[in-house]
């Protein structure tokens, strides 16, 4: 494919043709089958690193394939294996309520022993804070309790519940270098640890790489800085982070940096 | 052994057994919950996108002869977060009335997300081919990065060299895409 080509397929991707332009490109797509290969590819390649734009009614796929699909789904085999999975999913949620109940309710103990705490004692110090503010259960996981560790991930996961931070660091690092797909989110850990490692700079750097990876995870970052720059006790600094939380867009725990704001000043 | 538990898991789901499936939430679905709950969803989204993820594999299974490669929580995973990125996309359509959205019954929609998430497969693994550099230059461009900035992270000598760049690095992955025949397939 030519330069010439490409230029105009993206120009006609991204609406950037003028009216005219748009025309004559469309008139050649109709007498070009290479060429609507071409937009074809570009469109999708376009789409799929463009994560947050899924899209299935954009895209046309061989009939055939859907055909086989619909008529499975609709076959009394899939009906049964989905009346199955339903039956499953109950009986797990009935199991879980109970937990969340009681959890809910240690949860608005704390809090209350918390606003006792503050009324009693007034200003809270920054280790306080951090200790009102940092949740480990907060952090994205893919492990759950009691299971067999399986991925390199889920071992550096486990290291990190286990409190083994260096372990944790170790792990993790070496499963950001080994894989290509390694998820983002071992940045949040490792610099956790780091932070708990009393290595707030190495945590910071952690936590930068998050924020500027593709993951969906990285506005997050910016509140786990505010978290190591409030054990830092370093005031300026947490301000300046907190304004970001706050502004993102993302409004991922903006509420509670404006608490935080208010509770430092 | 990874792909022995994987069997295991599959055929557990395709014979409905409780006792499996019960198993694969009580170690998959936190995360799932944790992953959208960060993400603007619900508990109640957590547990319509997983159940439609277990639903749809037993399809991919059954009618593409479809085989776990990797870890099957880290296939779920990835199942899930697609499915929800595409139901947020939806969501927000509607919200902004952009356009006529097409409202298909479950059957249209699971097939059509199976298809597509078997593209995203494809376009991945076609990706990972790549050498580093096109990978970290397609990433760089196509998260918007002023070509100014990608001339300094990359130090090329000017802005056309590195839109030369970007160009041979996208030419190359449609390449690798349109010849592999399960794009061929999956397309019109």
């Amino acid at each position: 494919m030519e330069e010439e080509i490409y230029l105009k397929i993206e120009a006609y991707l991204n609406g950037s043709m003028t009216a005219d332009q748009k025309a004559l490109f469309e008139s050649e797509l109709k007498n070009n089958a290479e060429l609507r290969e071409e937009v074809a590819v570009h469109k999708s390649i376009n789409l799929h690193f463009n994560t947050r734009s899924w899209d299935t009614s954009t895209n046309s796929f061989n009939p055939k394939d859907k055909q086989a699909l619909e008529a499975y789904f609709k076959s009394d085999e899939a009906i049964e294996i989905e009346n199955k999975l339903v039956k499953a999913r109950t009986v797990f949620i009935k199991k879980k309520k109970p937990n969340f109940f009681k959890y809910g309710l240690v949860v608005a103990a704390s809090f209350l022993l918390l606003f006792s705490l503050v009324t009693l004692y007034g200003k809270k110090s920054y280790n306080e804070l951090f200790e009102q503010y940092y949740n480990e259960n907060e952090l994205p996981s893919f492990t759950t309790r009691g299971t067999q560790i399986n991925s390199d991930f889920d071992k550096g996961i486990n290291a990190f519940k286990k409190q083994d931070y260096t372990k944790t660091v170790t792990i993790l690092k070496e499963y950001l270098n080994q894989y290509k797909d390694a998820n983002p989110i071992a940045y949040t850990y490792i610099g956790m640890s780091y932070l708990q490692l009393n290595q707030p700079e190495l945590a910071l750097t952690n936590f930068d790489k998050l924020l500027t990876s593709e993951s969906i995870d990285a506005p997050k970052a910016l509140w786990y800085k505010s978290l190591v720059y409030l054990k830092m006790e370093e005031k300026i600094k947490l301000e300046e982070t907190l304004n970001l939380v706050i502004r993102h867009p993302s409004q991922y725990k903006s509420e509670a940096a404006k608490k935080m704001l208010k509770e430092i000043n | 052994m990874q792909k022995d538990k994987n069997q295991i898991y599959l055929e557990g789901l395709l014979s409905g057994k409780e006792k499996i499936i019960l198993k694969i939430y009580e170690k998959n679905f936190s995360n799932i919950v944790s992953y959208i709950k960060s993400n603007n969803g619900t508990y109640e989204d957590a547990e319509e996108i997983f159940h439609t993820a277990l639903f749809q594999l037993t399809a991919r299974v059954k009618v593409r002869n479809f085989e776990i490669k990797s870890s099957f929580e880290g296939y779920l995973y990835v199942v899930c977060k697609n499915l929800w990125m595409k139901e947020l996309s939806f969501r927000k359509k509607r919200v902004r009335n952009e356009q006529i959205l097409e409202l298909n019954n479950k059957e249209t929609d699971n097939s059509n997300f199976i298809l597509e998430q078997e593209r995203w497969e494809l376009f991945e693994e076609k990706i990972a081919l790549l050498s580093e550099n096109c990978k970290k230059l397609l990433k760089a461009y196509f998260k918007k990065t002023p070509y100014s900035e990608i001339v300094e992270k990359f130090n090329y000598a000017s802005e056309n060299v590195a839109f030369q760049r970007v160009f041979k690095c996208k030419k190359s992955l449609a390449a690798l895409v349109k010849k592999d025949t399960r794009y061929t397939n999956l397309a019109k």
